[in-house]
């Protein structure tokens, strides 16, 4: 469903990611480790479409079309979903609102806006969001907690091919990444999407059930396996990767 | 018009060109405007009789029907329709106002030369007088149907009493050369009361706009004005809002939409004169095409103002590169004990934000549309009068999915997230601001 092929990104002048390859069938999950600075946000956006990324060689397909020159709306409507790390909080701009109009969008068809309140209860019941969150404008004066989790919100209900998942574990105490692991895996396995989720940390994967993992370090995969690599990198950490197969950006 | 030219012989003469106009500082600063040639429009109007009634009733229609809001009143260049009769308002004929209805008045004729204008063509005038413990909700509709006209409301609210004013100005020129709408509002508002005043300009793409307004607020009174700017060609606006009584707050809120070529030169003087005031004045013009804003708001914390707060916050968003925006916050602080702040922020449309929407699917107009009714409901939130409230969001919906002005909109609020917002957000969104320069 997805292909990177051997891609090169600049961000400002200075490339960031430096020849990444990856391939991500229907319906598999992927996680994508590393440390902080090795690219992991950057090929996240890349594959979304940020302005700041350049794409200075190398393709990514999706579905059979190559899709990096498409602007960020018609990736996501192909079916691609990017959680950010760090959601932006928009002025004024109605959660709901929002939402339905992302939804007719990605659609193409009118939201029967009953039917969708009840879908949006649904999950704000099963992700322990606070219904208050509903009646403010998008991400603001949102917690750390809830802006990861109004971003699963958003995934269950534009119900991508491929979802994108950057740190939905940052910022959450123990009790949340549960919850939020929990959901993620009910949407997944509901929704019979791809996953490729991005993290730090292996704390979120003890409720998970991961396929594929991949290491990046400098702008480039180091490792990949499965599950056994996240039990290496929990005993080893990322220096021994580093150290054999890349550097520090 | 004889009457007037007698009345106000010197008038004439206040409208040519003064000076410091032709300096480079004042063109930069303020835009100009042809007043003479205005002036002169003003004094051949004829009475417009019955086809100006029958103009102005089925504009009255037309706004009942797409707006699902009954005008009270209908005030036209020379002719007035009431719809409803109303206990505290009294509309006259210039030459019905006497010496005695004017005593009080805060407006000297000749300390500006467009209130000059005013007061030497105004054929209208609108007296509100709430007494005291009373309450008043008025809806009216102004127009300068056919032909230029100048009007003046003065209020006055009683003690412990309220008033909700809802004022929508409209135009028909029918493309025929440039015409005006000049309004001059003073508002006394009394101690202990609390009003609002909602002052709607959707002027067509002939007229030229002047909006002045003075008002005091006594003692433990609360006033908020709010101010839409969405038509006309040119706007000259200048308001002063003074709270002069100890523990009074005014509140004011500036909403400005410009598209094509219109242009905007808006002044908003604050003043905290008593001690433990208020003054708060928020204003935010979204400008898309040619659009271009002058926004000059100014706090004047007094010697007298002990514990009061004030605060500027001016804020812009262009839509094309060539709309054109310049805000310029002032302040002068006479007293130590004083909590104040003013701000100032003018960008292009938040490139993350939109990254932001458009990544979750929304198009690229759709996404600009949700971020531009966002950013302006914010200031529609500070509204507290629902029929502001959903006139103005339908107003500003139009204008953001067409860019047309000048015509009655259909009532749609779907895109409208109605917010609060408190105190301490607005001192944390000051700081974030500076923060980014």
């Amino acid at each position: 469903m997805l292909e990177i092929k051997d891609l090169h990104v600049e961000v400002e002048g200075k490339e960031i990611i430096r020849g990444v390859n990856l391939k991500i069938n229907d319906g598999e999950f992927h996680v994508l480790m590393g440390h902080n600075g090795s690219g992991k946000t950057t090929l996240a956006k890349a594959v979304m479409g940020h302005p700041s990324t350049k794409i200075k060689s190398g393709d990514i397909i999706f579905n059979g079309q190559s899709v990096k020159d498409m602007s960020a709306d018609k990736r996501a409507k192909l079916g691609l979903f990017l959680e950010f790390q760090a959601p932006v909080e928009v002025e004024g701009v109605g959660f709901v609102n929002f939402l339905r109009a992302a939804r007719e969008s990605t659609t193409g068809s009118t939201v029967d806006i009953k039917q969708f309140m009840a879908e949006i209860r649904e999950y704000t019941d099963k992700l322990a969001i606070s219904g208050g969150i509903i009646g403010r404008s998008l991400n603001q004066g949102f917690s750390g907690g809830e802006k990861k989790k109004a971003e699963i919100l958003q995934m269950a209900l534009l119900k991508p091919k491929l979802a994108i998942l950057d740190e939905p574990d940052s910022g959450l105490d123990i009790d949340a990444v549960k919850a939020v692991a929990e959901s993620i895996n009910e949407i997944y396995n509901k929704q019979k999407m791809g996953l490729l989720l991005i993290t730090h940390y292996s704390r979120i994967l003890n409720y998970m059930k991961p396929e594929y993992v991949h290491v990046m370090a400098g702008g480039k995969m180091v490792a990949e396996g499965g599950q056994d690599l996240i039990l290496k990198l929990e005993k080893e950490g990322y220096d021994s990767f580093i150290k054999s197969n890349g550097k520090r950006n | 018009m004889e009457y007037y030219k007698a009345f106000y012989k010197e008038a004439e003469e206040l409208t040519k060109a003064l000076p410091e106009e032709q300096s480079e500082l004042y063109k930069r600063y303020f835009l100009p405007l042809p007043i003479e040639e205005l002036y002169k429009s003003l004094i051949d109007t004829k009475d417009g009789g019955g086809a100006e009634e029958a103009g102005l009733k089925e504009l009255a229609k037309s706004f009942q029907d797409n707006l699902s809001v009954k005008p009270d009143v209908i005030v036209g260049s020379t002719r007035h329709i009431i719809e409803k009769q109303l206990e505290f308002v009294r509309i006259l004929d210039a030459n019905q106002v006497t010496e005695e209805l004017l005593h009080g008045k805060m407006y000297k004729s000749h300390e500006d030369k467009l209130v000059a204008l005013i007061h030497a063509t105004s054929r209208k005038y609108v007296f509100i007088d709430v007494p005291d413990g009373k309450k008043a909700s008025i809806n009216m509709l102004f127009a300068n149907f056919m032909a230029p006209s100048t009007v003046q409301v003065i209020i006055k609210i009683g003690r412990e009493s309220e008033l909700n004013l809802f004022e929508w100005f409209a135009s028909k020129t029918n493309g025929k050369g440039s015409s005006l709408l000049g309004v001059l509002h003073e508002v006394s508002a009394g101690p202990y009361s609390k009003s609002e005043i909602n002052i709607v300009h959707n002027e067509d793409q002939n007229t030229y706009v002047l909006n002045f307004s003075k008002a005091k607020t006594a003692d433990n009174g609360r006033l908020g004005m709010n101010y839409v700017y969405n038509g006309g060609l040119n706007t000259r606006a200048k308001n002063e809002l003074f709270a002069n009584g100890h523990g009074s707050r005014n509140d004011v809120v500036e909403l400005i939409m410009g598209s094509s070529e219109q242009k905007f030169d808006l002044n908003t003087v604050i003043a905290n004169i008593g001690h433990d005031t208020v003054s708060d004045l928020g204003s935010r013009a979204a400008l898309m095409d040619k659009s271009v804003c002058l926004l000059k708001g100014f706090a004047d914390v007094g010697p007298d103002a002990k514990g009061s707060r004030s605060f500027v916050n001016e804020r812009g968003i262009l839509l094309d590169k060539n709309a054109y925006m310049s805000s310029i916050p002032g302040m002068a602080i006479k007293n130590s004990d004083v909590k104040a702040t003013h701000s100032s922020a003018t960008a292009p449309i938040d490139e993350e934000s939109e990254f932001y929407l458009m990544s979750k699917g929304t198009d690229k107009t759709t996404t600009r549309k949700l971020l531009v009714s966002g950013f302006l409901s914010a200031g529609i939130s500070r509204m507290e009068s629902p029929v502001a409230k959903s006139t103005v969001a339908s107003l500003l919906h139009e204008k953001v999915n067409s860019g047309h002005f000048g015509t009655i909109p259909k009532l749609d609020i779907s895109n409208v997230w109605f917010t609060t917002q408190k105190e301490t957000d607005m001192f944390e969104g000051h700081y974030k601001y500076r923060e980014l320069k």
